[in-house]
This record gives C-alpha cells, sequence and structure tokens, in this order.
C-alpha cells in the first residue's frame, strides 16, 4: 500500500528532477562531443572545466579545432581528481580513442592513465601543466606556454612605465597580487615578473624598488577583493600592482577605487599589469591608449588547444609537425605580452581570454 | 612584636591581580555571551592599534566594516538555521547563483529593482526547495544543503558560461555600493538585516517558536506549534539572505561570477558559532552571530596590515575560533578549574600506593578496582 508519505516523496522527488531537468536544458551547454566526418575519437580529459574560465576556453579551443579538421572529439572534467583522470583516459581507451589529450591534475599522480594508453599504443599529449620529466618522456608530445618569460615581458613594460611616471631618484612601491601561497604558477609568474622587473631597473640604478608582501586572492574576485583591501589599508602609497590573474581584475580595481587611488571613471596613478588575457581586460586597454593596464600576460589557451590537437593528430597519422622537438618532445609557445599600443589585434568576441586560436 | 605594616608591593601587586581577573571574569560572565565578544572585541580593537598605525583609520575601518557586511548578512541567515539545529551549507552557492542572476538580468537591461527581485526569488525558491526537502523528505540539513551547494553551484557555472557578467547599472551599483548618510550602503544593510532579525527572534511568534524548536523540537511539535512551518521558513529566510549577500558582493566586484562566495558557508558558521550559538539549537542571537564575524574579519584584517603569510593566517583563524567558542559557550569560564582539578589528579593517582600511603592501605575503590582485575 502506497502511504501518503511515500507519495509525498514521490511527488517531491519528481518536482525536483523536473526542475534540475529544466535548469540543466536551460543552461543552453551542448555535449562536449561532436561528431563529424569520423577519423575517429580525440578524447581531452581537463582538470578543471566547470568554474574554471580559462580552461574551459582550452577545451572549447580543442573541440573547435579538432571537429574543424574531421576528427570526432570528446571532452571530460576531471574536476581536480587524479584518479577520476586517470579513470577518463581508461575510459577513451576502451572507447578506441585514437590520441588523448590530457591537461593533467599532478605532475606525478595521473601515471597510471599514461601508462595505460602506452601499452594500449594510443598517443598522449600533454597540455598546459606540466609532468614530471620522467612522465613527460613517455607521452607524445608537451605542449606549454612559457609562463616565466611571458611574466618576464610584463615585469620589464611595468618597469618602464613606472620608471617613466615616478622619474629617477624615486622609490616605487610595488605589490604583486598573487594567487596561491607556495605554488608552482604563482611562484614562476612572479619569478618572471621580477626578473623582468629587475632587468629594467639595471640601467637606472637611481630608482629603489620596495616590495609590499604578497597577499593571495586564490583567483577569486571575493578573496582578492578582501585581500587588495587590507593590503591598500596598511599601504595606501602603492605606485605599481602586478595582477597575477585578469580573472580577478574587477576586484582589483574595484579595492583601488575603495581605497582612493582610482576615481570612478577609472583614472588613477598606479600602473596596473595583469596576466592570462582576460577579455575585458584586453578591450579596456585596446580602447584607452593610456590605460591603467600598461602590459598583460598572454598565455593563449585555444591556441595551446589547437597545438595540442595538431601534435596528436600528427601522432596519430605518424606525419609529425616538425614542430615538437627534444627530449621529452615538447612545443612551446612564444611568450607574449600585450600593451594598449598591440591590445586592438587581440580582441575576439568569441573568446573569454584572448589569443591566437 | 607584631605591627600593622603594609605589605610589599609586589606583594600586593600578586594578590590584586588575580581578583582583579576574577572581577573581570565575573563581569563579562554576567553580561553573557555578549559580554566575551565584546571584551575580546575591545582587547582585538587595541591590540590592532598598538601593532599598526593604520589599523585606527578611519579608511581602514570602513574597509573591515565593508567587507565583514556580506558575510554579517550570511552569518543572520546562518543564525535562524543553526537555532533551530539545523545547517546550511548552501548559503555561498546560493550568493553565487543570485550574484550571476542579477548580473545576468542586469546585462539584459532590467530595471535593477526588477533584476534584484529575481536574484532574491531565485534564492527564495532554493530554500524552499530546501526546507521542503528536510521536512517531508526526511533528508538531514547537513545531506540537503549540501547537495544544493552543489547544485546552484552547478547551475550559476551554466549560467555564467564561463564570461565575465559586467555589471555596469549605475542605480544597481549605487544602491549597494555608494553611501547611506555617513555610512556606506553595504554596511548600512548588514546593520539594518541584524537588527531587524534581533527584533523577530527577540519580540516575535516566530522568534520564539524557532528558540522552541532549537530547544526540543518534539516538544515543540506537541505543544502544536507548527515546526514544519517554521523549519521551511528558517531556510526560505536563510537562502533569502545568501542571496541579498550574493547582490551585495556582485555590486562591489561589478560582475556576476559563479566562483564567488566559496566557503562563504564556513565563514558564517564560524561567525554564528563564535557569536556563541550551539550547533544543537536554542540558543544565541544575530546580533552576537554578527559580532562573532567582526572579530574574525578584524584579526584577519590585522594579520594583512602586519603582512602575516597566508598559512599562519589559517592557524590562527582556526585558534580564535576554537578559543572564541570556548569563552562565548562558558566552558572556558570553568577551564581553569578544570585544568586544576586534571592536574591534581594525575599527580594523586600517578603515585604507587605504597608510597601514597606509608601504612598501606588501599582506598576502597581502589581495591575493589584490583579485585575486579583478577
Amino acid at each position: 500500500m502506497v502511504t501518503k508519505r511515500t507519495a509525498r516523496l514521490a511527488l517531491i522527488s519528481s518536482l525536483s528532477a523536473a526542475t534540475l531537468i529544466g535548469l540543466t536544458a536551460c543552461g543552453g551547454s551542448a555535449p562536449a562531443s561532436t561528431s563529424s566526418e569520423d577519423k575517429g575519437l580525440i578524447g581531452i580529459s581537463m582538470r578543471f572545466i566547470a568554474g574554471n574560465s580559462w580552461l574551459s576556453t582550452m577545451s572549447d579551443g580543442a573541440l573547435k579545432s579538432g571537429t574543424a579538421k574531421g576528427w570526432t572529439m570528446e571532452a571530460v572534467d576531471a574536476q581536480g581528481s587524479a584518479q577520476t583522470q586517470i579513470q577518463q583516459m581508461r575510459t577513451f581507451i576502451n572507447k578506441g580513442a585514437k590520441a588523448i589529450i590530457i591537461e593533467p591534475v599532478g605532475d606525478r599522480n595521473v601515471a597510471g592513465g599514461i601508462d595505460a594508453a602506452k601499452a594500449a599504443g594510443i598517443p598522449v599529449i600533454v597540455v598546459n601543466d606540466r609532468v614530471s620529466e620522467e612522465l613527460a618522456k613517455k607521452v607524445a608530445c608537451n605542449v606549454h606556454d612559457d609562463g616565466e618569460a611571458t611574466a618576464e615581458l610584463v615585469g620589464a613594460k611595468a618597469a618602464a612605465a613606472a620608471v617613466a611616471k615616478k622619474g629617477e631618484n624615486s622609490t616605487i612601491n610595488l605589490y604583486i597580487q598573487a594567487l596561491f601561497p607556495q605554488e608552482l604558477v604563482t611562484e614562476s609568474r612572479e619569478n618572471g615578473f621580477m626578473a623582468g622587473w629587475n632587468k629594467y631597473m639595471e640601467q637606472h640604478p637611481t630608482v629603489q624598488t620596495k616590495r609590499i608582501p604578497n597577499n593571495y586572492g586564490e583567483a577569486l574576485p571575493d578573496k582578492t577583493l578582501t585581500a587588495m583591501r587590507n593590503v591598500l589599508s596598511g599601504n595606501p602609497d602603492v605606485d605599481v600592482v602586478f595582477n597575477q590573474t585578469d580573472v580577478v581584475m574587477p576586484a582589483v580595481i574595484e579595492a583601488l577605487k575603495g581605497a582612493g587611488r582610482m576615481d570612478q571613471n577609472g583614472k588613477t596613478d598606479v600602473i596596473l599589469a595583469g596576466f592570462d588575457g582576460g577579455m575585458e581586460v584586453i578591450k579596456a586597454m585596446a580602447k584607452d591608449p593610456s590605460s591603467h593596464v600598461v602590459a598583460d600576460g598572454l598565455n593563449q589557451p585555444a591556441l595551446q588547444a589547437a597545438y595540442a590537437v595538431d601534435e596528436a593528430i600528427a601522432a596519430v597519422t605518424g606525419a609529425p609537425t616538425g614542430k615538437c622537438e627534444g627530449s621529452p618532445a615538447t612545443r612551446i609557445l612564444p611568450p607574449l605580452a600585450v600593451t594598449p599600443e598591440n591590445a586592438s589585434q587581440y580582441i575576439s568576441d568569441s573568446l573569454a581570454f584572448a589569443g591566437a586560436e | 612584636m607584631a605591627t600593622n605594616t603594609p605589605a610589599p608591593r609586589t606583594q600586593r601587586l600578586f594578590h590584586s591581580l588575580p581578583s582583579a581577573l576574577s572581577s573581570l571574569r565575573t563581569f563579562t560572565a554576567s553580561l553573557g555571551s555578549k559580554g566575551y565578544l565584546l571584551a575580546v572585541g575591545a582587547i582585538v580593537l587595541l591590540v590592532g592599534s598598538a601593532l599598526s598605525q593604520h589599523f585606527m583609520t578611519s579608511r581602514n575601518l570602513i574597509s573591515v566594516l565593508i567587507t565583514a557586511s556580506v558575510v554579517s548578512v550570511l552569518a543572520v541567515g546562518q543564525y535562524l538555521v543553526i537555532v533551530t539545529g539545523g545547517i546550511d551549507l548552501s548559503v555561498g552557492a546560493v550568493a553565487a547563483v543570485s550574484s550571476v542572476i542579477a548580473g545576468l538580468a542586469l546585462q539584459q537591461g532590467t530595471p535593477w529593482p526588477v533584476a534584484l527581485l529575481l536574484a532574491l526569488l531565485t534564492a527564495g525558491l532554493i530554500g524552499i526547495f530546501n526546507g521542503l526537502m528536510i521536512v517531508y523528505g526526511g533528508i538531514t540539513p547537513f545531506i540537503v544543503t549540501l547537495a544544493m551547494m552543489s547544485i546552484a553551484r552547478g547551475v550559476a557555472y551554466m549560467l555564467q558560461t564561463g564570461r565575465q557578467v559586467a555589471i555596469e547599472d549605475q542605480g544597481f551599483l549605487a544602491a549597494f555600493t555608494g553611501n547611506v548618510g555617513p555610512m556606506p550602503a553595504p554596511v548600512m544593510i548588514a546593520l539594518l538585516v541584524t537588527i531587524v532579525f534581533a527584533v523577530v527572534m527577540a519580540q516575535t511568534r516566530f522568534g520564539r517558536r524557532l528558540f522552541a524548536l532549537g530547544g526540543n523540537a518534539e516538544a515543540a511539535r506537541l505543544s502544536g506549534l507548527p515546526i514544519k512551518r517554521d523549519i521551511i521558513g528558517a531556510y526560505c529566510l536563510s537562502s533569502l539572505l545568501a542571496g541579498l549577500g550574493g547582490v551585495m558582493i556582485a555590486a562591489q566586484l561589478t560582475e556576476g561570477s559563479a566562483i564567488i562566495g566559496e566557503g562563504y558557508e564556513l565563514n558564517a558558521i564560524a561567525a554564528v558559532v563564535v557569536g556563541g550559538a550551539s550547533l544543537f539549537g536554542g540558543t544565541g542571537d544575530p546580533v552576537s552571530a554578527v559580532l562573532g564575524g567582526l572579530i574574525i574579519a578584524v584579526i584577519l584584517n590585522i594579520m594583512d596590515l602586519l603582512g602575516i603569510q597566508a598559512q599562519p593566517q589559517l592557524i590562527v583563524k582556526g585558534a580564535v575560533i576554537l578559543l572564541a567558542v570556548l569563552f562565548t559557550s562558558g566552558v572556558g569560564n570553568k577551564l581553569p578549574g578544570a585544568l586544576r582539578k586534571l592536574l591534581f589528579q594525575q599527580r594523586y593517582t600517578g603515585k604507587p600506593a605504597a608510597e601514597a600511603d606509608p601504612v598501606g592501605a588501599v582506598p576502597a575503590s581502589d581495591k575493589e578496582e584490583a579485585d575486579a582485575r583478577h
């Protein structure tokens, strides 16, 4: 006999399911897999897709690039779990994928997936983040940008703008709005930026640089806003801010406004430098030649993805691109920093992060 | 010959310090959990002023208040749920989804009051859904709101579709980031929310019923109180306030974003428990929850002003929560006595029986224990 409680539960469950399906449908997200003239399947396992707009730009770029070349592409989200990524790689092997592209969750912990693909004779391409040298030698190609070299370009341009503004015999207060404490990407961007900054300052020995200790926003806008507000309270005379990701640039700008260092029209005497090529930042730079953002480092997620697809196809067809070289086989994107003068070249309405497609 | 000379100064100090501490403890205890919060707050302010010249500036204090305003609003909502003996883990995700909805609506040219209404309506509906699942689905609040945390975040991601949802509506920005008199709007909103719900909890039947529900749900039900309706109401209000918090942070960031509000649920819970509420329900008040959140925000601000690294900040934050809960719950008052007792007992029982008693007499209880072992 169906009790009243059971009936109610069934009703609630049905309503919930209907609501969820409705919401899912409203989201307008198409399945990651797209079939075309079936040259074969290329599987892509991303560290994250949901919740990471930079990585979802990369994933979309790979799907678009592979589909345009006649391959069936399927992208899956490992949600930051190495175990999930290994499982996804095994699933691709079982589905008969011709090649697998991974944006690895960790440098060593995806070894099980790479070994399984190697045993099945399926080439693996590693994109963006790196794996250990031992694993890197087992894959067909390692595609990544040179974050440190890009940050070095940004550092040099920020230093030039700071010296031009403050002049010789001045002290420049430099603050880096960092991502995560003791994390590789954060450190490489900081080291690169400081290398470029210091190299420029060697030619201006009378200029002193005073570093304000880093604070960490974990690439989250609200945490960055709090971190920046606190830093600006203690250091109201900051001159230069290197914001390590454009994802949180609105938070940095709002904090400057709140501290009275920027007016409501965006006029400020603080020099800003960014990274990642967030499209809104690039558009703002292009719009105003005297933009407060003097340089932005591009790591071109869509281009990295396209290179990874090219290398995957090359590994399957046996026709090398000739651009993945060395041991471990590596293809590196050239470093690139955008300035207000050339920002208009990088504007695209189809990308959330600037760069070639 | 006995003399009437005064005791030496150090001796007087030795005697007066414990008595002063005791008086302070009695005084703060008489004020209840708010007394401890105010005392801790005063100490924190003094320490902050001593350590950083920038701390007591109006700009810094206003900045701390603006930062704490969002968590304060969320903490009041969280309190309404915790007082019933429940918990709401979905508030951070609800804040994110309402920020994205408000942002998208504004981008479509919707008038800002309508966009605000849409965001709050969505948040309220999520809360009603949580309440229905708890009351009629028979699922524990922890699980329902944990699931909703994931669902709401997923919906926010899908609505945002990876793009920045910039907010440029000046009316909306002025309403949530401008000044109301001498104070910034977010601070005034948080203040208003706190006062309204302090009155609701202290002066209305609904507030009293929430206390009764948290104190003993079964007794409340047998007394004929509408506990199902009240639970749904509490979760609806919690989500509604989370939605308001989301809109506030969206205005401060000039964007709606699916990645905002991560960890806000824990910050709100921390604020409530530091404010002296019990997770078992039936105690506390919204004002204390807000004070708890403020103390945490001020301590983090001081550490940032001093340039303390992120890792030790986490340790300090955790320690502050533990200590604050110890004292606001009243256990801290008994702690010195309990420690003394523990140390004394260890010393007493630590000695061998023969050493403790030269004639070899074994206390009755020890003898029984020894017999039982044999």
